[in-house]
């Protein structure tokens, strides 16, 4: 289980996010930042903080948002 | 998440569940719940001050006054506990050798006051709190606040 960035950060990257995490789980892919869903401990801290609620938790994801998981799980697993 | 899951969260506290799930608490019920401690907290001074208008029978200006500034004065010197006691996880992050934001610890030193503040105000309604009392619920506060800190995993660099 882990939390997921979704397409909305694209070209936003104000990267509160990124401040907050615990563990650095989050890196910049791209143009938008990606969770590594290998080391996110799931504590959530990053979802309050994003200014434009751009990381849902990965069961909470719209169909419409499972490409970006697929994208994360893809990208750290390479 | 209602206030009422909060505040059942906030008793949950320090296991690392709760620890993560005030992370998830939305700003506005985060922000009621900083109401709601500084209203339990205050209710026993505010209680015996309105008696004691009650009782000299005079609910006049100064009542008013009174019962305008106090709760702004309580709200002000929570905020600032608030702010100093979340200035003691700087210290356990370091030494715990955890990546912890001040913005991050003060949302859990304010969670983790749930049980000292019910505690002051329950004993303060019923009998009075002396400084050994307060001592214990700052210890208590500690306690907690430590555990909820490690709770985290280690900085890895
Ligand atoms: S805070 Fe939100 S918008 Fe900003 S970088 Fe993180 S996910 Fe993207
Ligand atoms: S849930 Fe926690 S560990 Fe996972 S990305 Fe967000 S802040 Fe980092």
């Amino acid at each position: 289980m882990a939390f997921v960035i979704t397409e909305a950060c694209q070209d936003e990257k104000a990267a509160s996010c990124l401040d907050v995490c615990p563990v650095d789980c989050i890196k910049p892919v791209g143009n938008q930042y990606l969770i590594d869903p290998r080391l996110c401990i799931d504590c959530g801290a990053c979802e309050t903080v994003c200014p434009i609620e751009a990381i849902y938790h990965e069961d909470d994801l719209l169909e419409a948002d499972q490409p970006a998981r697929i994208m994360a799980i893809n990208h750290f697993r390479a | 998440m209602s206030i009422v899951t909060t505040f059942k969260v906030s008793l949950s506290l320090p296991k690392k569940k709760a620890v993560y799930q005030i992370n998830r608490i939305k700003t506005k019920d985060y922000l009621l719940y900083i109401l709601l401690m500084h209203f339990v907290i205050a209710l026993p001074n505010g209680i015996q001050m309105a008696s004691e208008f009650i009782a000299k029978g005079d609910i006049d200006k100064t009542f008013l006054l009174v019962f305008t500034l106090y709760p702004l004065l309580v709200i002000l010197t929570g905020i600032t506990s608030i702010s100093v006691l979340a200035t003691t996880g700087l210290l356990i992050r370091t030494v715990s050798k955890r990546k912890l934001v001040y913005q991050l610890l003060w949302k859990m030193a304010m969670y983790a006051c749930t049980y000292p503040v019910l505690l002051y105000t329950t004993i303060n309604l019923f009998y009075k709190t002396n400084s050994m009392i307060h001592l214990i619920l700052v210890m208590l506060f500690l306690y907690i606040f430590t555990k909820m800190i490690l709770a985290y995993p280690k900085k890895k660099r």
